[in-house]
């Protein structure tokens, strides 16, 4: 059994079909009773993630596609957002100078969604593999869950 | 998205429920465009009904602050809920505007300033 019978799986082609991974989260949180806490910062994480896909990833003449699979396991929520636009490393970027005034930032202002998805989840894993850019993001949902388990239990393509 | 804009004396406050995410972060830049065109100076946003903002919405205050606070204008925010709060922590946005429990508090420091 493992995992599979946990999981939704869901294809996007533009970000506003992200309404369908909300739904998702919606259901899982009802399943699971799931604090609004965890579920904005979830939801707020997968929604960073696949705007940036859909903003950046993709030449003009590739058909965006994003998948997306969210799952429950041992009390902690994972989920694979994998794409095949450019690669994209997201743990490789630098964080945004949130400590420094706007005015004086030396670096582009930008990449604010970026920081909060490796701020919000627990653990935040890139890899490429078959020409795909895969993130996987955890987070407990439980406060009382221990922290092992975190970074591991969703399978490869 | 339901957004409320009220005029009070010392600012306007523009309050908004559920989702600030995807068009609804539009029809927000576009009221604030129109404000600050205007002539508005002093702005409120009241997040009391507020379930979810993304960091497309969080662009949109601060948009509305590099164009008010280099003229003397400003920009606070209201009854945020503590996961939101949070999300304004972490993007370091709390040290640009004031941010405010209740709606009272915000508006008195308008006032006093």
């Amino acid at each position: 059994m493992g995992i599979r019978h946990l999981c939704e799986r869901l294809t996007l082609h533009t970000h506003e079909d992200f309404i369908c991974v909300v739904t998702a989260i919606d259901n899982l949180a009802d399943q699971y009773a799931i604090v609004p806490p965890v579920i904005f910062k979830i939801t707020l994480a997968l929604d960073e993630l696949v705007a940036n896909i859909f903003n950046y990833a993709f030449d003009g003449d590739q058909e965006p596609r994003v998948d997306v699979m969210v799952c429950i396991v041992k009390g902690y929520f994972y989920a694979r957002v994998s794409d095949t636009g450019r690669m994209f490393d997201l743990t490789e970027i630098a964080p945004p100078e949130v400590d420094v005034p706007l005015d004086e930032r030396t670096r582009p202002v930008g990449g604010m969604g970026i920081h909060l998805v490796r701020q919000l989840m627990d653990s935040v894993t890139y890899y490429r593999y078959n020409d795909k850019n895969h993130v996987i993001i955890c987070t407990k949902i439980d406060p009382e869950t221990d922290e092992k388990g975190a970074g591991h239990g969703v399978d490869n393509d | 998205m339901a957004l409320t804009t009220i005029e009070l004396p010392d600012c306007i406050v523009l309050a908004m429920s559920k989702r600030l995410d995807g068009t609804h972060t539009k029809e927000l830049e576009v009221k604030v465009e129109e404000l600050i065109h205007g002539g508005t100076s002093r702005l409120l946003f009241d997040f009391q009904d507020l379930d979810y903002i993304n960091s497309a919405g969080l662009r949109i205050l601060v948009m509305a602050y590099q164009q008010l606070q280099p003229n003397g204008g400003k920009v606070a925010v209201c009854c945020a809920r503590d996961y939101i709060q949070e999300v304004f922590e972490i993007s370091g946005y709390d040290r640009l505007f004031g941010m405010y429990t209740t709606r009272d508090a915000a508006v008195n420091e308008f006032k006093a300033t």
